[in-house]
């Protein structure tokens, strides 16, 4: 039972930090109809960016997150602007361009840092806290927990309340009709895309500390993102985030009571029955 | 205000309009006429720069358009009611509203305008919190302009305003545009019915298969056999 119980907090606090890779990936979704497969290479690079960061300047990567951030922010934009917008009518050019850049990444990766798994220590290496009366928790988690929640707080308030919030919306929603509103559509997708890998790297700062990590653990990442997005409705936000919670959950627990592989696999069984049941997605109201 | 000349466009390899020029002078209401597929929605497109295009020069109030993106020609001052409405279906009705007044100079004279909407369509007052993809036919259509007027326009293009609104709700827009025009909006009018449409506006243009195949004043079209056989598009 405290087994159990622990899990499922470890679940909630881990599956927080996917909903919000998953999150980041709908957002671009949401504006300009990409999927990119390349999500989770990127939020690897973003790792790798921060474990760089320390083993040359000794940084934190909740400190290194500062420089990260705006550096992938950046190239996600001139990536955006200059690749993917100019072939943007064509979605399987778009889909093969980001598959290709899944690869160009994993290699790149591969070739600075070698097929072994690094750390990147954190102040809160070690740290733990006590949940209840017998959950031990990370305290790393925790925080990545906290800071999801927060962001995506920011982000839904910015969405729904102000006036960039209503045409990245409208956009979503009619981008025509937003264009004749007078909202420019590609400056608002390159904004947006830029915010979507500001997102993603702080995901990679979460998630660094306290884990190993792998120049070819994108593709993981990408899928584990994939199945609350999907999940979801792909740019409902909230439920994006929330069934991000739904697979870290079956992750950890999975992990508990089946060992190796089979455990592993709980995420996608859970995901896949979901879909059987609703196909529509979790919080769908239609097909 | 308005001066098209020699506008060649289509989409891809479809040449949809050939050779059209048309002007629209401060204050006037024209009508933009033809059968179903003549090119109208295109051509207001065009002006509007929802469609690209290269051959033919646009200009508004002496400033050459042809090349701005849709969004500049917004601030430049021409808003489109789109045909179908197009609206923001998952956002209120006073969202719609605000994402009208969305170009810069349009938003701080938001608040000021938007009482001006209300009270040109009140049904849009009393439906404010409610989400436009839900709303009737023809408050759609209130919400349209409402939103194409929250810009602060100086010329309103309406495509077919009228397409599949009740009777009594094509008699509620089309004394909304009148009051429009009488303030002083200079405004383009696509519609398909003939006969709705030359007894609303002052001068109109026939297109017929992507060419303007008739213009003049609409009381000398009224009984012009050539205008009712452009429509047969023989
Ligand atoms: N998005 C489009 N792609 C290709 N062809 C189109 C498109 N929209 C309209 N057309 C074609 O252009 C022609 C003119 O259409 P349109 O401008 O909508 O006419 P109207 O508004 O007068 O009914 C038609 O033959 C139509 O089939
Ligand atoms: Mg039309």
């Amino acid at each position: 039972m405290d087994i159990l119980f622990q899990a499922i907090i470890q679940g909630v606090l881990i599956g927080s930090t996917y909903g919000l890779i998953a999150l980041s990936m709908g957002l671009i979704y949401s504006v300009s109809g990409i999927t990119n497969f390349a999500h989770g290479d990127l939020m690897v690079l973003c790792m790798f960016g921060a474990y760089a960061l320390f083993a040359i300047l000794g940084l934190d990567p909740y400190i290194s997150i500062l420089l990260v951030a705006p550096t992938i922010a950046i190239a996600t934009f001139v990536l955006y602007k200059y690749l993917i917008q100019p072939i943007s009518s064509q979605q399987l050019m778009v889909i093969q361009l980001t598959l290709g850049l899944m690869f160009v990444i994993q290699n790149l990766l591969l070739m600075a840092y070698g097929g072994n798994f690094q750390r990147v220590p954190s102040v809160l290496d070690g740290d733990v806290m006590i949940v209840g009366d017998f959950a031990v928790i990370q305290s790393s988690l925790f925080v990545s927990f906290v800071t999801t929640w927060a962001l995506a707080a920011v982000l839904f308030w910015l969405l729904g309340r102000t006036d960039f919030g209503r045409s990245v919306r409208a956009v979503h929603q009619n981008a025509r009709a937003a264009a004749l509103v007078g909202v420019n559509v590609r400056r608002t997708q390159l904004i947006v895309v830029s915010l979507s890998a500001v997102i993603l790297a702080v995901s990679a700062s979460l998630l660094v500390s306290g884990r190993a990590i792998h120049p070819s653990e994108g593709l993981h990442y990408t899928v584990v993102a994939l199945m609350p997005f999907v999940l979801g409705g792909m740019s409902n936000l909230l439920s994006i985030l929330i069934s991000g919670t739904i697979i870290g959950v079956a992750e950890t627990v999975g992990n508990v009571y089946l060992n190796g592989p089979l455990g592993f696999a709980v995420p996608y069984i859970v995901f896949i029955l979901i879909l059987i049941f609703r196909p529509q997605g979790l919080f769908g109201a239609r097909s | 205000m308005l001066e098209l000349t020699g506008l060649y466009a289509g989409y891809g390899d479809l040449e949809v309009l050939r050779d059209v020029s048309l002007t629209i002078g401060q204050g006037e209401i024209v009508g933009l006429l033809g059968a179903n597929n003549a090119g109208k929605t295109t051509l207001v497109n065009c002006i509007s720069r929802i469609i690209p295009w290269q051959r033919g020069v646009c200009k508004f109030e002496g400033r050459d358009i042809s090349r701005l993106a849709p969004h500049e020609v917004t601030e430049c001052g021409i808003s489109q009611v789109p045909e179908g409405r197009q609206l923001f279906p998952a956002m209120t009705v006073w969202e719609n509203l605000m994402m009208g007044g969305f170009p810069g100079k349009a938003r701080t004279q938001r608040a000021k305008t938007i009482e001006y909407v209300f009270g040109l369509f009140p049904r849009l007052l009393e439906r404010r919190t409610q989400l436009a993809g839900t709303l009737s036919g023809g408050e759609q259509q209130m919400l349209a302009i409402g939103r194409a007027l929250m810009s602060g326009p100086r010329l309103l293009v309406l495509d077919e305003p009228s397409l599949g609104l009740s009777p009594r709700f094509v008699q509620t827009i089309f004394e909304a545009m009148a009051a429009l025009h009488r303030e002083g909006l200079t405004i383009l009018l696509v519609e398909q019915n003939l006969n709705v449409a030359l007894k609303s506006v002052q001068r109109c243009y026939v297109l017929e298969r992507g060419e303007v195949a008739i213009s003049g004043r609409a009381e000398d079209m009224r009984h012009d056999p050539a205008v009712r056989k452009a429509y047969l598009g023989n």
